[in-house]
């Protein structure tokens, strides 16, 4: 298994590589998981990346930054706000779910999405970047 | 019980090792040293990652889990920190690393 995450973080790193400059990388590979975090600009903004695959579950976290204020983020963390949308009155049955969302320019939006890559992430900061 | 796996050890080091006694446990009493190592690092390190967080954060694992319950608590999370999704994402990583750790460590100690 852990030939398959080297090679996913590998592309990962590949994209961000080229999408990104000053790019840092930290990585970490144990017996039942792995934790790739990258960190890079894209002008004056800011991206981050954070991705762990745990026993075949991989959990996200993609922001791109602007000083302190988030621009656009996309994770799949148990975000209670998620979890209303998701399950409105029910939501306290499902507090340690993983729900892929998107937080909006300074988290002033949210919405549910399906699960995202950091290689569609990133096209999506190359595209605002461009605009 | 399954068959045991057989591992190569090259000739110069064998007559060495016969030399000092029982191959099999001078290897097995190596490879549990080694083990104990590799797990007192990987414990070291979380810690050192884990503290790092908890510093950030100004609480434990637990309590920032609770505070992210709560709309309102997240809310002021936010004000301070409003990635902390990055953060959460590697925060389980490493409570986990380090409880599974410490469990291979007492195991590995256990059997001696």
């Amino acid at each position: 298994m852990e030939d398959e995450i080297r090679r996913h973080f590998d592309e990962i790193i590949e994209d961000a590589s080229t999408a990104l400059e000053d790019v840092e990388i930290e990585q970490d590979y144990s017996v039942k998981r792995a934790l790739l975090k990258i960190g890079g600009s894209l002008g004056n903004l800011k991206v981050r990346i954070t991705e762990v695959i745990d026993e075949n579950k991989r959990k996200y976290a993609y922001y791109l930054i602007n000083k302190d204020l988030v621009m656009i983020g996309f994770d799949n963390a148990p975000d209670i706000r998620a979890l209303k949308i998701k399950y409105g009155k029910d939501y306290g049955h499902h507090l340690d779910e993983r729900i892929p969302h998107f937080h909006g320019k300074e988290k002033k939006s949210i919405e549910l999405t399906k699960e995202i890559s950091s290689k569609e992430f990133l096209e999506k900061v190359k595209s605002l970047k461009e605009h | 019980m399954g068959k045991m796996p057989a591992i190569t050890i090259e000739k110069g080091y064998l007559e060495i090792l016969d030399a000092l006694g029982s191959v099999n446990a001078i290897v097995e009493d190596a490879i549990r040293k080694y083990l104990i190592d590799k797990c007192v690092e990987r414990i070291e390190k979380s810690k050192r990652k884990i503290e790092e967080l908890e510093k950030k954060y100004d609480c434990n694992y637990t309590e920032f889990i609770e505070t992210i319950s709560n709309e309102e608590s997240l809310k002021a999370v936010e004000e301070k920190k409003s990635s902390w999704e990055l953060d959460i994402t590697e925060w389980e990583y490493w409570e986990k690393e380090l409880e599974e750790w410490k469990m291979r460590l007492e195991d590995i100690l256990m059997k001696s």
